[in-house]
């Protein structure tokens, strides 16, 4: 190594200490903009208990007073009235309030819906969703939507049945009382259904809770958005310096050597800043994260430092492939969201085809969750970090690869 | 006319500008083949709870509820497992998030439910779950539905035998009255607030958000690039009006390939729904974040804040705007971001005229507003 390394590295850092006040500025003002909006969503939880619930708009006439009685008999004996809230509506009303956004969905229902199931022409109802709706409960409560609905056509058809059988071999019974006191029996058993199932809850040893994978995902998310911040950084180069040193004899892969330590000096306070803030947070949401009790701060922070080396790297290698502002930047995003996509740092991993599964977990994001997840759940990590090693050096040895192309045409920028 | 057409002639050496570097082609191709992914992706088996499935496949009730819970497409994915510990071992892995063990003669289960008979600690499925959270909850009524019809069967047997006192019936003549009356006409039909009865997927759903952000993120970076054309004078020799329009033009020709790759990725994924509405969505979207951008570029002293501005803004927009969840209590801060009016004024309603109010404010305030240049 020349002498000429110490200074080109001293060169860049002074370069990243240039941008480093306003990004750790954004991340303290970031963190307080988190904790604030966490704060509002926690207090207007608290505060509004129907806001932990899915709301469903009935739209019915004041006739329909079967239906309405039923609905009212869901929210009072009802398993699902701890997560699921119906509101009476008129259509105009609730389709509003499905645009606003208050509504998950809304069931409309025919003002002669019972008549028409009583006499065998059954006149169905609507549930009405917006399209493409966002999030996994409004995907779950269509779900629960068709559920209901084989239950209530199973009913039916069983309703049917009864009632050609008491005509055809019960002459002595009375076919509306016997109609009557199996609608009862139905309502009943449809209450008690949860009464089927005896459920053990076992905890969550050796692997991840919600609220911890989400913990790990955010984090990798977070890491994968904050290589945004550098685009200056890679867009102020100047090419004319890169083509000097090379023909001076300091080559592609030396001038990586010394500008990727500078981007990182740039990238940890930030992360390290946000990873201090989200320490605190944790402390006191502990009990939510039961992982939290048993892991090593040490070892999360080790696991932390191997993730952000090896997802700067991966930004690194981006911006070197496209340095410019316009060209950098919405490609740095775009793998950002597509490799955090599919490797869970959105939805939980578990959701998606295992083809997918498999493709995340080799992808750089998925090694970061899955390292963080190990040390989390007190789980094996160690193929985990040797492959963020792997990647570090891989990305690295890409980025010289890339640099020593473009100085070999003659230009950088 | 003629001041038409030297905007048009601007917007095409705009887009030129950009389009000459093989990045920005190669960023567009991407986008389109992300929709064609997404498509495949939607055509894998997914599911949002994974259940591993245990019963005895002797038991032919058992078996049914089995099948349907095989076969039915659905959020909740079922994995068959050979024995109970198997399932039990797959929940403590994390590779199912319960087991749903179903027990042995379940006729007789079901039997003994419907009388009121059945023993708490012996009951017809035994649920082995890791914690308890709201979509196992949810994802129990999924069972619940695949158990229900020989349930049904079980009451009806039981109503007409005791209530009725109709003495003991054989299987093949219920199962034929039953049968008989059996209608597969839907109780409920599903149908979409803009009258499409197209279903959200849930994989692709944040596909159209994402592209928006995307979109966003084009004319922020259009943005930080202006910056270096002010400081190498690129446009000095335009009229000073001039100048103060033409990044909002810059911004749009950068964001407007993105809108338009982006509807062919929802084409290409199956989620574009009326074509000529939703370009016209995509301009008017294209214009209020070439607005957006162009207003924060005049409130940011130099690339350096605005750059370190990115990461916060693409946070809070994933965070507050419908691209993977919708919440309610943090809405009155979505109302700062373009990506919140697009993706409401999609499904229609009242929401187009928020938005275009919302770009015709925001592009005056960024023609307005003095820059803070360093």
């Amino acid at each position: 190594m020349s002498r000429r390394f110490p200074v080109y590295l001293r060169l860049q850092c002074r370069r990243a200490r240039h941008l480093l006040p306003r990004v750790l500025a954004v991340t303290l003002l970031l963190i307080l903009a988190a904790a604030l909006a966490g704060t509002a969503l926690f207090h207007a939880r608290e505060n509004d208990p129907s806001l932990r619930k899915t709301r469903v708009g009935v739209v019915t006439g004041a006739e329909n007073a079967v239906f309405r009685a039923g609905v009212h008999a869901l929210e009072t004996f009802d398993s699902s009235r701890y997560e699921v809230e119906f509101l009476f509506l008129e259509e105009a009303e609730a389709a509003a309030a499905l645009r606003a956004g208050e509504l998950s969905a809304y069931l409309a229902v025919p003002d002669d819906f019972v008549e028409s199931v009583y006499a065998g022409d059954v006149r169905p109802i609507r549930y009405v969703s917006r399209s493409g709706a966002a999030g996994i409960d409004a995907a779950l409560l269509r779900e629960i939507a068709d559920a209901v609905s084989r239950l209530m056509l199973e009913s039916e058809n069983a309703q049917y049945g009864v009632q050609r059988y008491v005509l055809d071999h019960l002459p002595e019974a009375d076919p509306y009382e016997a109609d009557a006191a199996l609608v009862e029996r139905y309502f009943s058993l449809v209450l008690a259904r949860d009464g089927l199932f005896r459920v053990e809850t076992v905890g969550v040893s050796g692997a991840l809770s919600y609220a911890g994978y989400y913990l790990c995902a955010l984090a990798v998310a977070f890491l994968l958005l904050w290589g945004l911040a550098a685009a200056p950084l890679f867009a102020g180069r100047s090419e004319e310096l890169s083509l000097l040193l090379r023909a001076r004899g300091f080559g592609g892969g030396r001038q990586i050597l010394g500008e990727f330590p500078a981007y990182l000096a740039l990238m940890l306070p930030g992360a390290l800043c946000a990873a201090g803030a989200a320490a605190v947070f944790l402390r006191r949401a502990a009990p939510r994260i039961p992982e939290l009790g048993g892991a090593s701060p040490a070892a999360l922070g080790g696991a932390l430092l191997l993730c952000i080396l090896m997802l700067s790297a991966m930004q690194f290698f981006l911006y070197e492939l496209a340095p410019s502002a316009v060209g950098g930047t919405p490609l740095q995003f775009l793998a950002a969201a597509v490799m955090g996509y599919l490797c869970g740092c959105f939805y939980p991993y578990g959701f998606f085809p295992e083809a997918v599964q498999r493709l995340g977990a080799l992808l750089p994001p998925g090694v970061g969750l899955r390292l963080l997840g190990g040390v989390l759940s007190g789980g094996g990590s160690a193929g985990y970090a040797l492959a963020a090693l792997g990647y570090t050096a891989l990305f690295l040895a890409l980025a010289a690869l890339v640099r020593n192309g473009r100085l070999a045409k003659g230009a950088v920028g | 006319m003629k001041r038409l057409r030297r905007l048009g002639l601007w917007y095409l050496l705009l887009t030129k500008r950009l389009l000459k570097r093989p990045v920005f082609p190669i960023l567009l191709l991407c986008v389109v083949l992300l929709g064609g992914a997404a498509a495949l992706l939607c055509r894998q088996e997914s599911g949002v709870v994974t259940a591993a499935l245990v019963w005895d496949d002797t038991d032919p009730v058992a078996s049914a509820a089995a099948e349907r819970l095989l076969s039915t497409d659905s959020v909740v994915r079922c994995v068959p497992y050979g024995t109970e510990a198997a399932a039990r071992a797959a929940v403590a892995r994390g590779d199912a998030d319960a087991a749903w063990i179903l027990g042995k003669d379940l006729g007789q289960r079901y039997l003994r439910f419907v009388t009121g008979d059945s023993d708490p600690r012996d009951r017809a499925v035994l649920v082995v779950e890791r914690e308890d959270n709201v979509f196992l909850r949810l994802a129990r009524e999924r069972l619940g539905a695949a158990l229900y019809p020989e349930l049904s069967r079980a009451l009806v047997r039981d109503f007409l035998e005791t209530d009725l006192a109709a003495g003991s019936i054989p299987d093949d003549v219920l199962e034929n009255y039953y049968a008989a009356a059996a209608t597969d006409a839907p109780i409920l039909v599903f149908a979409s607030a803009d009258g499409t009865e197209r279903s959200g997927e849930l994989l692709t759903a944040p596909l159209r958000g994402l592209l928006a952000l995307l979109a966003a993120l084009a004319a922020l970076s259009s943005a930080l690039y202006c910056y270096r054309d002010d400081a190498a004078g690129t446009f000095l020799r335009l009229s000073r009006t001039a100048r103060r329009a033409l990044p909002l033009l810059c911004h749009f020709a950068a964001a407007v390939p993105v809108g338009l790759a982006s509807l062919l990725a929802l084409w290409a994924a199956g989620l574009l729904t009326a074509p000529g509405r939703e370009l016209g969505l995509a301009l008017l979207y294209c214009a209020a974040v070439s607005a957006f951008a162009e207003l924060l570029r005049r409130l940011c002293r130099g690339e350096a804040l605005l750059a370190a501005l990115l990461p916060a803004l693409l946070a809070a927009m994933l965070a507050l705007c419908p691209v993977f969840a919708d919440l309610a209590a943090l809405r009155p801060a979505a109302h700062l971001f373009p990506p919140y009016y697009y993706l409401n004024a999609v499904p229609g309603g009242g929401f187009l005229w928020k938005f275009a109010a919302y770009t015709a404010a925001a592009s005056a305030l960024a023609v307005l507003l003095p820059p803070k240049i360093e």
